[in-house]
């Protein structure tokens, strides 16, 4: 094998590298916004289940019959804070949270004292904006993991991505209650 | 929390035209009909000489002795020039004071009628405008161009703040090929939104046809998920999560519902808990015609685009406020921009009045304040005597200056001719013992007449200087002598017309007694200082017995 045939090796090994190189960074990127996206979304989540108590507070005088259901969302706030949880297990939690409050909320659209109360009104609204920045999380985190998973599954990416683990994510998707969730006003302005 | 009605609906406008709009239309047709022949007698005035010059003069030359040929073209550019002279002294200022007072009137009498109806509880200020900072705050169009504007309309729609008027905005790339580029010519709108923005997101069409979008240095690209918005729109963004909080599905598919309502360029800009939105026309939109009566068409049209603020808070559902945000009003309160033209015009303005506009910002044509002493040095004297008063000005270094220099290129200029005339007897006339570089003798003999054009001009632009330099003003009883430059005869110009002292920073001129002109006859060289200035007008004024307060005290050197 002349010299040629070496540089020529040389040459072509080296435009392999980089392009392994590249293909490597690249999907360290879009994980790097995936996991930026969901930490979005675990920041909004954490304001949710900061709104509990005073949520609870607000409107525990007026709903005794209700109370079941504020029993079982401090339970829910109380498994979604403690820390050590996947995921998977997070996203479940939050979820309840959500259909929980929107609970409360729809039933204190019948108790007039209490859907005029100024604390409960912008508590309601606080929870709308909580939960329009969770949607916009989740649908830039979905944006994130599309484009993650097509760099993991496109060729050749997808042989330098199986064979440095970067596996396919997940989609967020609305849970079943949630598909029609819309914002309620309590002071219909 | 008083929500405003919303618009009325058109069979409103049918009754408003029929019993107002119409009877105003038809007082109006007098102004219009005035302004057409005026533009049409200018456009001949001008367009007839043009044509002569382009297309006559080869049939005219045919008819004429070719010795007179030559002649034609020198005669055709005349023409051209004392049209446009004609029509710039007798019919741009009358011709545009009418304009002026037409737009006036059509604006308070029949737009601001239709604007009653279709938004009764917002206000309508024709010749106010978003600020330019505003329109720049959206950061939705190239920063480059001056920007104008009118017909504001300001008000709440349901609960939501807003203001909207139209914008221009376009500059001449200016070089060889200089061409106008539009920045944006349209509504423009700015609306107190619904929920808090931080970052800066913008709503742009992909593709773009006669408009100039802004850099979006330090935005991302924002891919949203819906398809058919993705194919019309594009979205950047300082924050993605943002981006996606304010454009939900459903406000997407509302913005592709303005777009195809107005079937017109849309861009949207979210900042600063704001909501700018801008919709292209390329043309003015509140505008009377000028060639027929204005139309009902046109008015409907007007009516619809003051009901497009509607529209949009509707499509946007602005006036859903169930976010932590509240209604913030602080935009309505801001001090709009005014259109200075048109702040002069209030449907009777008369030419006088408007030059006297324009003008006024230029000169002071009064005293004012305590009364000037004389400066410690001042190039002026004033001497009182029995029948007149006499100012004299010494003669500044530079006047000096400028005349030698002028007289050196005389001097050139001189020999440049005797040169072309006869070379050898003048060289050797200016040069007997041949001390001068003969290599340079042959090149100012080879380019004489260079040498001569040279001189002329550079020469001549020295000369103006001290040519014009007034030396001295004699206020008479019955007129006022200006001497300048080296003349031994003064410039006589009567008291009955010529009354009021201007000055202009550093200079004074001779104004007309009822009437504002652009350009007047200097009456002082330029003076050291403005106060000195201001002193000099006030001892003329003085002399005038126009001064505007006699118990300034007597000054005199």
């Amino acid at each position: 094998m002349g010299i040629g045939w070496l540089i020529g090796i040389v040459v072509v090994a080296l435009v392999v590298l980089r392009a392994c190189i590249r293909l490597y960074n690249g999907l360290v990127t879009r994980r790097n916004a995936v996991d930026n996206a969901f930490s979005t979304i675990d920041v909004q989540m954490k304001l949710r289940c900061d709104l509990v108590p005073r949520v609870v507070d607000a409107v525990r005088g007026y709903m005794d019959f209700e109370r079941g259901v504020l029993e079982q969302l401090t339970t829910v706030r109380a498994q979604a804070t403690a820390g050590g949880l996947d995921a998977a297990t997070r996203v479940s939690l939050d979820t309840q949270l959500g259909g929980l409050l929107s609970r409360v909320f729809a039933v204190a659209e019948s108790y007039p004292d209490l859907k005029s109360a100024g604390s409960v009104v912008m508590l309601q609204r606080t929870l709308n904006e909580v939960e329009a920045q969770i949607a916009a999380a989740r649908r830039t985190y979905n944006a994130a993991v599309t484009d993650y998973n097509i760099g993991v599954e496109s060729f050749p990416a997808n042989i330098v991505a199986a064979s440095l683990g970067f596996n396919r994510r997940v989609l967020f998707e609305a849970a079943a209650g949630e598909r029609d969730a819309v914002p309620v006003g309590l002071s219909s302005r | 929390m008083s929500a405003t009605p919303v618009s009325q609906p058109a069979s409103d406008l049918h009754a408003l035209y029929d019993t107002v709009l119409t009877p105003r239309l038809a007082a109006l047709e007098q102004d219009r009909l005035a302004l057409r022949h005026a533009i049409v007698r200018g456009l001949l005035l001008v367009g007839i000489p043009v044509v002569f010059a382009l297309y006559g003069t080869d049939f005219v030359a045919l008819l004429l002795p070719a010795t007179l040929r030559p002649l034609l073209t020198p005669i055709a550019f005349v023409l051209v020039i004392a049209g446009v002279l004609v029509v710039g002294f007798n019919y741009a200022l009358p011709g545009f004071t009418a304009y002026l007072n037409y737009r006036a009137r059509f604006k308070r009498d029949v737009v601001a009628e239709i604007f009653k109806v279709v938004s009764p509880g917002a206000t309508y200020a024709p010749n106010s405008y978003i600020q330019p900072k505003t329109f720049e705050r959206s950061g939705l169009f190239e920063k480059r161009g001056g920007i104008t504007g009118d017909d504001l309309v300001r008000g709440r729609i349901g609960e939501t703040p807003f203001e909207a008027c139209e914008m221009n905005r376009h500059y001449s790339t200016g070089g060889k090929n200089s061409h106008t580029v539009n920045v944006f010519h349209g509504l423009f709108f700015r609306f107190d939104f619904n929920k808090t923005v931080r970052g800066h997101t913008v709503v742009q069409p992909q593709r773009t046809k006669n408009l100039s979008l802004g850099s979006r240095d330090g935005m991302n690209k924002v891919a949203l998920e819906h398809v058919a918005f993705e194919s019309a729109f594009d979205v950047y963004s300082t924050n993605a999560v943002e981006a996606r909080y304010i454009l939900t599905p459903v406000l997407m598919e509302r913005i592709l519902a303005i777009h195809r309502s107005t079937g017109r360029q849309v861009c949207l800009s979210f900042v600063d808990n704001l909501a700018f939105v801008a919709i292209e026309y390329g043309r003015s939109l509140f505008e009377p015609s000028i060639k027929d009566t204005t139309s009902f068409e046109s008015l409907a049209e007007m009516a619809e685009h003051f009901r497009l603020g509607e529209l949009v808070v509707r499509e946007l559902d602005l006036n859903t406020r169930i976010w932590t945000k509240d209604v913030d009003a602080r935009l309505l309160e801001e001090a709009p921009a005014e259109n200075k033209l048109g702040a002069l015009d209030a449907g009777n303005l008369t030419a006088a009045g408007l030059m006297k506009q324009v003008t006024g910002g230029l000169y002071v044509d009064a005293d004012a304040g305590p009364a000037p002493q004389r400066p410690a040095r001042s190039r002026a004297r004033v001497d009182g005597l029995s029948d007149s008063t006499v100012v004299r000005y010494r003669l500044a270094w530079w006047a000096v200056l400028c005349m030698v220099i002028s007289l050196a290129f005389a001097a050139v200029a001189a020999i440049a001719v005797g040169t072309l005339i006869d070379p050898d007897w003048t060289l050797t006339f200016i040069d007997p013992s041949g001390v001068l570089n003969p290599e340079g003798v042959t090149v100012f003999r080879s380019s004489a007449g260079i040498a001569l054009g040279v001189c002329a001009v550079v020469g001549g632009f020295f000369s103006l200087y001290w040519m014009t330099y007034v030396r001295r003003v004699v206020i008479g009883q019955d007129a006022i002598r200006v001497k300048r430059g080296l003349s031994p005869f003064a410039r006589t110009y009567p008291r009955t017309d010529r009354t009021r002292i201007l000055q202009m920073d550093r200079y004074l001129y001779l104004g007309q007694a009822d009437e504002a002109k652009l350009i007047n006859p200097s009456i002082s060289p330029i003076l050291r200082s403005a106060d000195e200035a201001r002193w000099v007008a006030f001892e003329m004024r003085r002399a005038l017995g126009s001064g505007a307060d006699e118990s300034y005290r007597t000054v005199r050197t």
